[in-house]
């Protein structure tokens, strides 16, 4: 019978698939990343949480900060055996990461938790499903757009008004 | 660019302001363009002035106010933008007169109140109004400050 892959193992084969795809064509390389995305997953399925320092760390945060994200109810914690202190859970970390990283590559600096949050909950059905399970509460009501208009001077008014 | 926006049954708010030089459509054009701005530094060598500061008390991580002429302010809040067209949402929660003589037409008496909320003592500290997070209102307080909002309008 095959035995498993260790987690040495799985970090080095994903860096074989990305090394392999070289600067092959676009669609190579998307499949090669997919690929090793894939089996770096199954590598970190073997830590399903995280420490508040670690956290900070793939946030590219101070400590401080993250404990203003924890203390505004934006990041998801976990009781779990044998630890002290409450756990970042790793898939909701992950996700959150990614989001602001990519909102920081955008130029974003301020509000990127609650941004990368919000932008989760609009756009990956999965996420919303799993909010009250990660969070222990329910989504926060989205903002309305609706019950807005524009809060623009008249087209009639004085320059002065 | 952000997006100005004032809920729809207190546009009449901003409608009274016509023809009162209070200079509601620069502040506008401001809030527009970006309502964190800090402007340059005067000659005597103090640090740059905010366009908009920071309220003290228990509304400062809500609210944000600027300066008007003939002693108005606005009062505004912000949301995250629905899309990535525009820098934010600036939500306009109130606008009116400075009146230090008869509190229940102040401005800010009447922000606290809508608020339910006791006014605190007058500082001077102002600081910026995007100093790290930005001003924000969850969509259940902001509805029910627009309820109460609506009705003093209607009243009036």
């Amino acid at each position: 019978m095959a035995r498993g892959h260790s987690p040495t193992e799985t970090l080095a084969s994903a860096l074989i698939t990305l090394r392999g795809a070289g600067d092959a064509d676009p669609e190579i390389l998307r499949e090669a990343v997919d690929a090793a995305s894939a089996e770096l997953e199954q590598a970190l399925a073997a830590k399903p949480h995280f420490s508040r320092t670690e956290a900070a760390e793939l946030l590219q945060v101070s400590t401080t900060t993250l404990d203003n994200w924890i203390a505004k109810d934006l990041l998801p914690l976990r009781k779990v055996p044998d630890y002290k202190r409450e756990r970042v859970p790793t898939e909701p970390l992950l996700a959150l990461a990614t989001e602001v990283k990519e909102l920081r590559r955008m130029g974003q600096q301020r509000g990127l938790l609650a941004e990368a949050l919000a932008r989760l909950e609009r756009e990956d059905p999965a996420w919303a499903e799993r909010f009250a399970e990660l969070y222990g509460r329910e989504a926060k009501r989205p903002f309305n757009r609706e019950d807005y208009v524009s809060a623009a001077p008249g087209p009639d008014w004085d320059p002065e008004d | 660019m952000w997006d100005v926006l004032v809920r729809r049954e207190l546009r009449p708010l901003i409608d009274d302001l016509k023809g009162k030089k209070t200079g509601y459509a620069d502040a506008y054009a401001q809030l527009q363009r970006d309502p964190c701005a800090i402007y340059p530094p005067g000659k005597d060598g103090d640090d740059g002035r905010p366009f908009a500061y920071r309220l003290s008390g228990p509304l400062r991580p809500k609210v944000c106010g600027t300066r008007l002429k003939r002693d108005h302010r606005l009062a505004f809040s912000m949301q995250l933008p629905e899309s990535d067209d525009v820098d934010g949402i600036v939500i306009v929660l109130y606008v009116g007169p400075r009146n230090h003589s008869y509190r229940p037409q102040d401005i800010w008496t009447i922000v606290h109140d809508l608020f339910e909320i006791e006014s605190p003592p007058e500082d001077h500290l102002r600081p910026p109004c995007c100093d790290g997070e930005l001003p924000h209102i969850d969509q259940d307080e902001l509805d029910e400050f627009m309820t109460r909002l609506s009705r003093l309008v209607r009243g009036r």
